[in-house]
């Protein structure tokens, strides 16, 4: 990644800051509603293998590695979000360190990237790293006055050995 | 950034002064509990059916009763004794957060007693749908009122 730019430990991360990212209604980690959640449930988004971007000292955004479902063997869910204003080159190069994360912890088969529909710039920034797109679950959740989709991507690694 | 955001651990002096009987609107001697500590009740309620939201250093928004089958739910509003003028503003955004970012339906709630917050939450658009007499009680009987705000209804349009 870009000098300056690290994926770290939430322990080596002020807890308040990592916190203060959902104040956000646009930071949508793991949660369309990460806003309205109380601690507790915020704690619950930060289960398991979750890494905090640090960018030129401060707390950028986060990504996370699960696996989709306990019988789902090689089958992991990666989820990216920065906080906002960010560049799109950034988020590009974060999804690629998200990815490289997972694939260093987890011997991935299937990688799944679920994003807001209309959040067209991170569901770019999968594609960008051969992400393909499955299509959209529409009204999925609510979202400002209306509803919106969730739309889903996978990065098969048998199809990228095939390419 | 919003004016409600999810309860952290950090707001426990706003929860000293959730009230227990989960008014509608009321407001607290700041730093003391009403009654017990309800802040804890109130965050410890399962979040599945809950949902208590924070105005820092003003108040707090708690949804209770959320039914996420028939999308409707119960609010509770308060606010420190100081910023009375802050409730018409969390009572809109209570009601705004369930109707539109939680998509429900409805949202209700009550007040005990005939003075009070009833001219505040009729003018955040709550519309008064009954009164149950003498179902609540301070220092004696009173009327329990119960209010309403359904999304896109004409009786609330105007607010």
């Amino acid at each position: 990644m870009r000098r300056g730019t690290a994926l770290v430990h939430p322990s080596t991360v002020e807890r308040e800051d990592v916190l203060a990212l959902f104040d956000d209604p646009a930071f949508t980690f793991r949660s369309t509603v990460g806003h309205l959640l109380p601690e507790d449930a915020l704690d619950a988004l930060l289960d398991g293998d979750v890494a905090v971007v640090r960018d030129a000292g401060a707390t950028a955004g986060l990504v996370g590695v699960a696996q989709m479902a306990e019988d789902h063997a090689g089958h992991y869910r990666v989820d990216v979000r920065l906080r906002l204003p960010y560049q799109d080159e950034r988020l590009v190069e974060v999804v690629g360190a998200a990815v490289a994360h997972a694939r260093s912890c987890h011997d991935v088969v299937r990688l799944t990237a679920v994003v807001p529909e209309h959040d067209l710039q991170t569901a770019a920034a999968y594609l960008a790293h051969g992400f393909r797109d499955e299509g959209v679950l529409r009204d999925v959740v609510a979202c400002g006055r209306g509803r919106t989709g969730m739309r889903y991507l996978a990065l098969v690694d048998v199809e990228a050995g095939e390419d | 950034m919003p004016l409600l955001r999810g309860y952290r651990r950090s707001d426990a002096d706003v929860l000293t002064g959730v009230s227990g009987s989960r008014e509608l609107a009321c407001t607290w001697p700041y730093g003391r509990a009403l009654g017990g500590p309800h802040g804890p009740d109130a965050h410890e309620a399962d979040p599945r059916t809950s949902l208590l939201l924070v105005a820092p250093a003003t108040g707090y928004v708690l949804l209770y009763d959320i039914d996420w089958t028939d999308r409707r739910a119960e609010l509770s509003v308060g606010v420190r004794p100081g910023a009375r003028r802050s409730l018409d503003l969390l009572l809109r955004e209570g009601s705004r957060v369930a109707l539109e970012e939680l998509d429900l339906r409805r949202v209700g709630g009550r007040t005990v007693g005939d003075g009070g917050f009833v001219d505040e939450v009729a003018t955040a658009g709550f519309v008064r749908e009954g009164v149950l007499p003498d179902a609540g009680w301070k220092d004696g009987p009173v009327p329990v009122t119960y209010w309403g705000k359904v999304r896109d209804d004409a009786r609330t349009a105007q607010h």
